[in-house]
């Protein structure tokens, strides 16, 4: 195909998808001039354009396009939706004919009549009368000659064959037929042209754009991720000479700025993707009977242009779930007092080094129980475990495969596809599908896309002896252990290690045992924990030491490799060795670390942010109340069964390793009815010397607390304390009743 | 000799490009009436400005009037391009001061013997 062709069929569909941007909005504002000369001018363009190339049916069907236009233009014709319609109907018939250009390189066979015959009709249908064009007759005539002959490379004055065909006498011939007078058409152009053209002359420059090949930005970029590379290990293999720092220093700088220039100018505006929506939900909404207003926010948010490309189908197919699955029909949306109209908003905005783009659908919200029973219908989880999980969970299920909630099955959404490849489709270009939902209201699906994939900042860390790379994004902190700490201060718990990161566990991970290295980590030296935060799941990866952190240029992995899971790619540092890339993600899977919810990652922003200097708290609930136990005074928190309370007198107690202890219980929840098997909380703490145990509902939170002060006094109020902004009262262990009777036990325990 | 393309289908800018290099013109192209002008203004002189009817914010027509209206321009060479759709605005064209037209779709032939009659090639 050659140049110009190409060109033709670029320009064309550009034309094309301007055209269905301005006909949705036409159904709106059905006299907005400026819009109906807007798509005037696209199927005005290619008519122009085609009849150089030869292409009959484009020129047939844009040229019927072109009259109905030029009417509606003028004000002679209105637009109702029917001709809407037709438009739309015109425009994916002018589009499957260039598509079959670029494939086979020819118009492909059709036939048109239909169409044409339809576009005529219209534009009598207000009963003016048309003059009936010539379109076919035309064309037909120039269908003899083909002018692309004439673009091969021939010398200068070498005459193209068929030269003499009828453009010839053509021009002479229509000079003397048309000498038409100025019609009130013209006129009118011309004055809006005058308008326009003052308005707009200052924004507009000769070409100042340019169009280059995605390959050539591949290739591109390839090379600039060479260059980061050799950068990398100039850097350090010149970090201990001198004379050559201000060298690479300026090599550092230059790269740098060469790779965000590059990168830049991969980047495109989502409106690319966007745009096609209007017109899908129009066709969707009138197929399923729904009314849908769509709205669509930060389309100038740009994305690299592959992995724009990359995401058109999953939100596509996000669009289609939102408007078939999440909104429901009008009768059932007025029922529910909500205006008969559903919302679908579309919202694309930077965030940090991620672009999120948001569906949100103001529809009836996805039932945690439906996704549940359907889970355990199909086999997706066991109901014992469905128990466990919590509802944010549990709408994860929605993205395993082989999952729909779909009641019928209708041709919008399909079968077949489901959630789970939007999911595959992010987190192959290194981005999250993120689900939220609230029954009655609506659904909110955020994908979170890298800016850009190829180079990422990573944080370098060693496990015994070798180098693996961590993406910066999901890491939020770092803490070193010495050697005394690492043996003291992880505990473990059954076999899961865990450490307390200001008052907070955090479930750990080792990497040395993910990665089953089997030598020994060095003796007497401590680790790092790098705290992550992958996929909403909080954990610590324990490794034996840190390098620093550098850009790495992802390479894609060997299958061999790819088989573990565990990593997402690999790269070469600036050493010259070199180091996967761990995908944080699958190693909390791997090692079943559960999704915090997120109260818990709000209390952990908070505890990082609020300085305090209070005591610390550990926050119960009994009954209706909230409480606050002093931590240091806790020693444990249990669950037993209920049955093994007892009772002496009106005291609970419950025998506990060899000690009996008297539990305070303020708000009866010994006495509750359970059943067989139940179990209950209770909180361990040590009073002076005896222990004593309180029975709470569920422990919420440790934090800290901030002394108050009696209004008007120094004296700092006892018994209470702030806590999470809340005053609460803290629970006086000196005033838990000792037993009633003896204390056998614990004189005992005294005594010893 | 030196040619302005002013047209806002890249395709018709390129296609014609093509044809008048060939001739052994120097060719600069335009995406529309404002856009043209300020090529005629800052890159001139040209010896001919080849003209498309219907353009975004500035139309052909109105760019003929307003290179007309300058005395810097008048030993320009103006060829009004149009389709036949627009036959009716080819007086118009002619009147505001278009020295000849060409209808789209052209060929070569047809391109040179309009550049001839209007005197830009021989």
């Amino acid at each position: 195909m050659d140049e110009l062709t190409r060109e033709f069929l670029i320009e064309s569909q550009e034309g094309l998808d301007r055209m269905e941007r301005c006909l949705t909005e036409l159904e709106e504002r059905p006299q907005d001039s400026e819009l109906l000369a807007d798509i005037f001018r696209s199927v005005h363009t290619i008519k122009g354009t085609t009849g150089f190339l030869g292409y009959t049916r484009l020129e047939s069907l844009s040229h019927a396009g072109e009259n109905l236009l030029g009417m509606l233009r003028d004000g002679r014709l209105h637009a109702n939706a029917e001709i809407i319609s037709t438009l739309l109907e015109l425009m994916d018939g002018l589009r499957a004919i260039l598509a079959s250009i670029e494939a086979e390189g020819s118009e492909g066979e059709g036939d048109d009549r239909a169409m044409i015959e339809r576009l005529i009709d219209l534009q009598r249908s207000d009963g003016e009368a048309v003059l009936p064009q010539t379109a076919q007759t035309d064309a037909a005539r120039r269908a003899s000659e083909p002018v692309d002959k004439a673009l091969g490379d021939k010398p200068p004055g070498d005459k193209a064959p068929g030269d003499k065909a009828p453009g010839d006498k053509a021009p002479v011939e229509r000079r003397s037929l048309h000498a038409v007078p100025k019609t009130a058409r013209a006129a009118g152009e011309e004055n809006a042209d005058v308008e326009n053209g003052a308005v707009k002359a200052a924004t507009s420059a000769a070409d100042s754009t340019l169009r280059v090949d995605v390959d050539l930005l591949n290739r591109m970029m390839n090379l600039v991720g060479e260059l980061v590379l050799t950068r990398n290990q100039i850097l350090q293999t010149t970090s201990a000479d001198s004379g050559f720092a201000p060298l690479s220093r300026r090599l550092d700088m230059v790269t740098a700025d060469l790779r965000e220039a590059v990168m830049k100018a991969r980047m495109q505006p989502v409106s690319h993707v966007f745009s096609k929506f209007p017109r899908m939900v129009r066709d969707l909404t009138q197929q399923l009977g729904k009314r849908v207003r769509l709205e669509m926010e930060g389309q100038e948010t740009e994305l690299d242009k592959s992995l724009l490309e990359a995401i058109k189908d999953p939100l596509t197919h996000s669009v289609r779930n939102a408007i078939d699955h999440g909104i429901e029909a009008p009768e059932l949306r007025g029922g529910a007092g909500k205006p008969a109209e559903g919302l679908l908003k579309l919202r694309a905005y930077q965030d940090g080094s991620h672009v999120v783009v948001e569906v949100v659908d103001d529809g009836g919200g996805i039932r945690v129980e439906r996704v549940l029973d359907k889970a355990i219908e199909r086999k997706l989880v066991t109901r014992e475990k469905a128990a466990q999980m919590s509802e944010r969970e549990l709408l994860q299920l929605i993205f395993l495969p082989g999952f729909s909630t779909a009641a019928a099955i209708t041709n919008v959404s399909g079968r077949g596809v489901g959630m789970d490849v939007v999911r595959n489709n992010v987190e192959k270009s290194g981005g999250k599908v993120e689900i939220e939902s609230h029954a009655g209201k609506g659904t909110t699906l955020r994908l979170r896309i890298p800016l850009t994939l190829a180079i990422i900042p990573a944080l370098i860390v060693r496990s015994r002896g070798q180098s693996f790379a961590l993406p910066q994004g999901v890491l939020h902190e770092l803490v070193h252990l010495s050697a005394d700490q690492t043996r003291e201060q992880i505990q473990w718990l059954e076999k899961s290690p865990l450490y307390r990161l200001r008052g907070r566990l955090l479930p750990l991970v080792f990497l040395g045992r993910m990665l089953n290295q089997h030598e020994a980590a060095a003796e007497g030296v401590g680790c790092y924990i790098a705290v992550l935060n992958a996929d909403g799941r909080r954990f610590g990866l324990v490794v034996d030491g840190l390098a620093d952190p550098e850009e790495i240029v992802v390479k894609p992995l060997s299958p061999v490799f790819k088989q573990i899971g565990l990593f997402s790619g690999a790269t070469v540092m600036g050493n010259g060795e070199m180091a996967l890339i761990l995908d944080p993600g699958a190693l909390a899977v791997r090692a079943s670390i559960a999704i915090s919810s997120e109260d818990e990652e709000q209390a952990a922003e908070q505890s990082v942010n609020v300085e305090k200097t209070g005591q610390e708290f550990l926050l119960v609930e009994a009954g209706a109340e909230q409480m606050a136990l002093p931590l240091a005074d806790v020693l444990r928190i249990e669950r037993i069964p209920r049955g093994r309370m007892e009772r002496v007198g009106h005291t609970a107690v419950l025998r506990f390793q060899g000690m009996v202890l008297p539990i305070e219980d303020r708000s009866g929840i010994v006495g509750q009815k359970h059943e067989e098997g139940d179990e209950m909380t209770v909180v361990v703490c040590r009073d002076g010397s005896r222990h004593v145990g309180l029975a709470v509902s569920q422990v919420l939170d440790v934090a800290e607390g901030a002394a108050l002060v009696e209004a008007g006094t120094d004296v700092v109020a006892p018994g209470i304390t702030l806590l999470k902004e809340r005053v609460t009262s803290v629970v006086d262990l000196g005033r838990i009743p000792a037993l009633p009777s003896e204390e056998p036990e614990a004189t005992l325990e005294v005594a010893v | 000799m030196r040619a302005l393309i002013v047209d806002d289908s890249r395709f018709t800018r390129d296609y014609l490009k093509l044809l008048l290099m060939r001739r052994g013109l120097d060719c600069m192209a335009a995406e529309n009436g404002a856009a043209g002008l300020e090529c005629l203004g800052c890159s001139g002189p040209y010896d001919v400005a080849l003209v498309d009817w219907n353009m975004p914010v500035m139309g052909g027509l109105e760019m003929v009037k307003v290179m007309r209206r300058d005395p810097a321009l008048d030993g320009l060479k103006i060829l009004m391009v149009t389709t036949e759709a627009e036959n009716g605005n080819i007086e118009a064209a002619l009147e505001a001061g278009a020295d000849e037209y060409l209808m789209k779709p052209f060929d070569e032939t047809c391109l040179i013997e309009k550049l001839g009659m209007i005197g830009v090639l021989p």
